[in-house]
């Protein structure tokens, strides 16, 4: 019981390593803390690369839902017909691309197919409701929708990349139906233009 | 275990074992509580001798909350202890008796240089005038140990009395979240001492513990892309396990192990996949065109449970690993999901959606009942304690909760500086 406890006494010098960040791997501080190094016995070592990366390989920034607005009928639009970041909507449990968005997919589609360059990330997202593995599950279905429609214009598969946070990047904290309906959305992110 | 760390100066129960069960069951409170708890069983811990201003180290204060979160007692608060005895023989019956407690808690910490002694009795004061002495136990330690060893006399004080094993000595792993934050945390059982394994500014997510809960696994999306990674503790040293591209989730450990039953999306819709750790080999179990998620093994490695779609709203399956045979789980509410079973297999514990609340519920297999654990209907990620009387979950405002596997206890976990979701209740760790 207490040499596990004396196991997780350790984490504490992880957490100093992260006071390093990544760069010295092997040479994490000892844990003044808990003294359980005291024997020399443990080896700690960092998180290792890749840690709390600001912008990632696939890096960019992060799109926002400054385009976002509602139609005559009172459906959220958040694509523009111009070439940028942008965001599209979903319906509660479905995973289906909405008919006003075709148009904006389509002149995606077509800088993509005249910039065999650049690149997107496709970033689907559920409302927080319901269990988060599951979430995240339905948010790649939404962001491979998208992906689908982009492939059927002739988009490269080279150019795309998607991932699904599930319920776990809100786009609004507020838990009204209208919070709801801005965190169903799929996030198009030009990595690469 | 625990000899290798404590000098047991005296471990000296007063009459052996045996007989203090039948004498327990005689009793006719503690059988009670065994079977799911008609009351709680009213106790007493008195501050112990040498400890006036210990702080977070009060080994009385420690126990005395760690019975209370548990449910099964009801601690006498502070103010009405009517005497401040240290040792068992100056315990008098009478005395506690009229404050209508069962069992009374009584102990001291002695300095002995660098390290201190530790030593309590449980003293059961319902068997008329002479008191019995259910356990006497004194341990020397270093300072530094003082809540963990408080933590673990509350266990033996649980066991005791209950005949089940306390789950206070156990941990818990969560996702703390700010604002552009996410720390992976490990805390003890009482929400004590959190220490962030990760720091990321991307999501953090359904952490698992090994089964000698000496890893973690967890999927991280550093990079903004889902990995799934395993971290062991005592030394902090990662291993990226999977990194396809789309979904790399819910991991879930096979009771020996040595596999993983993991989520990925390479083929098509969600699916779930076995990774066998020591090769790498990675098998699909799943096929169709359905989301199906959140594996959870049986104790016995023999089958597993999952979320699924294919039936129109999701459900919780199970299938079997030597037959691949899949049968259907849940038949009660429109949206069933992250199912596990209890350790004996008799019940599953899931979240289970009826009129669109979301809450915990437990269904007994044999009838197929269904008992709804809580009712705020924003709930989410149960995880069950490897004694099986208590779940944790998460419910939308970002706190955890903890409510009884009989629906009797429920209590708030609020997260000190953020929201706290995704619990993970760590196995045994002895």
């Amino acid at each position: 019981m207490f040499k596990n406890y004396v196991q997780v006494a350790l984490l504490g010098s992880v957490i100093a390593a992260l006071g390093g960040c990544a760069t010295t791997a092997d040479q994490a501080p000892v844990d003044s803390l808990s003294g359980a190094n005291a024997d020399g016995s443990v080896k700690t070592a960092g998180l290792g690369d890749g840690f709390a990366t600001k912008d990632g390989k696939f890096g960019g920034a992060d799109t926002n839902s400054a385009n976002t607005s509602k139609d005559a009928a009172g459906n959220l639009s958040g694509c523009t017909l111009t070439v940028g970041n942008q965001i599209y909507y979903f319906d509660f449990n479905k995973s289906n691309v909405r008919d006003q968005d075709m148009a904006c997919l389509k002149v995606q589609a077509d800088y993509l197919n005249a910039h065999p360059d650049a690149k997107v990330l496709l970033e689907g997202n559920t409302d927080p409701r319901g269990s988060r593995e599951y979430n995240v599950a339905l948010g790649q279905n939404r962001a491979d929708a998208i992906d689908a429609v982009l492939k059927q214009d002739g988009v490269s598969e080279s150019q795309l990349r998607s991932v699904s946070y599930g319920a776990e990047k809100l786009a609004s904290q507020g838990q009204t139906d209208a919070d709801y309906a801005l965190d169903r959305r799929v996030t198009l992110d030009y990595v690469q233009k | 275990m625990f000899e290798l760390n404590f000098k047991k100066i005296v471990v000296s129960a007063l009459g052996c074992l045996m007989m203090i069960k039948a004498y327990a069951m005689d009793n006719g409170v503690n059988i009670v509580l065994t079977q799911g708890v008609d009351k709680a069983l009213p106790i007493a811990v008195v501050p112990f001798a040498g400890q006036s201003n210990a702080g977070s180290n009060d080994v009385a204060a420690v126990i005395r909350a760690d019975l209370s979160f548990s449910g099964q007692f009801s601690v006498l608060p502070s103010a009405r202890l009517p005497s401040s005895p240290s040792i068992a023989t100056d315990v008098n019956p009478a005395v506690w008796r009229s404050v209508s407690v069962d069992d009374v808690v009584v102990g001291s910490v002695t300095v002995l240089g660098e390290k201190v002694q530790v030593s309590f009795a449980l003293v059961d004061v319902v068997k008329g005038s002479n008191s019995a002495v259910l356990v006497k136990q004194s341990y020397v330690i270093n300072k530094s140990q003082l809540r963990p060893l408080a933590h673990h006399i509350a266990d033996v004080i649980f066991q005791q009395l209950t005949g089940v094993q306390g789950i206070f000595s156990t941990r818990l792993a969560y996702v703390l979240t700010r604002p552009g934050s996410y720390q992976l945390q490990i805390s003890d059982a009482d929400g004590f001492n959190p220490r962030s394994i990760l720091i990321s500014n991307e999501p953090i997510m359904s952490p698992a513990w090994s089964p000698d809960g000496k890893q973690l696994a967890y999927v991280s999306f550093e990079g903004r892309k889902a990995q799934i990674v395993i971290t062991t503790l005592s030394t902090g040293q990662r291993r990226i396990v999977s990194a396809a591209a789309g979904i790399n989730g819910a991991p879930a450990w096979s009771p020996n192990g040595q596999q993983l039953a993991l989520v990925l999306s390479k083929s098509g819709t969600p699916k779930i996949y076995l990774l066998t750790l020591a090769t790498g080999t990675l098998k699909q179990l799943t096929r169709g065109d359905a989301i199906d998620t959140e594996p959870s093994f049986a104790a016995d490695g023999q089958s597993l449970l999952f979320t699924s779609d294919r039936g129109g709203s999701p459900q919780i399956y199970r299938y079997d690993l030597s037959s691949a045979k899949i049968s259907r789980m849940t038949f009660n509410g429109d949206y069933n999901a992250r199912a596990s079973f209890s350790k004996d297999g008799k019940k599953i514990v899931f979240l289970h959606r009826q009129n669109g609340q979301y809450n915990i519920a437990v269904q007994d297999l044999s009838s197929s009942n269904v008992l709804i654990l809580t009712h705020s209907g924003r709930n989410d990620s149960p995880t069950l304690a490897p004694n099986g009387m208590m779940v944790l979950f998460g419910n939308e405002g970002g706190e955890l909760g903890l409510v009884s596997t009989d629906g009797r206890v429920n209590l708030r976990v609020p997260g000190k500086n953020g929201k706290v979701q995704d619990p993970a209740w760590s196995p045994f760790l002895n």
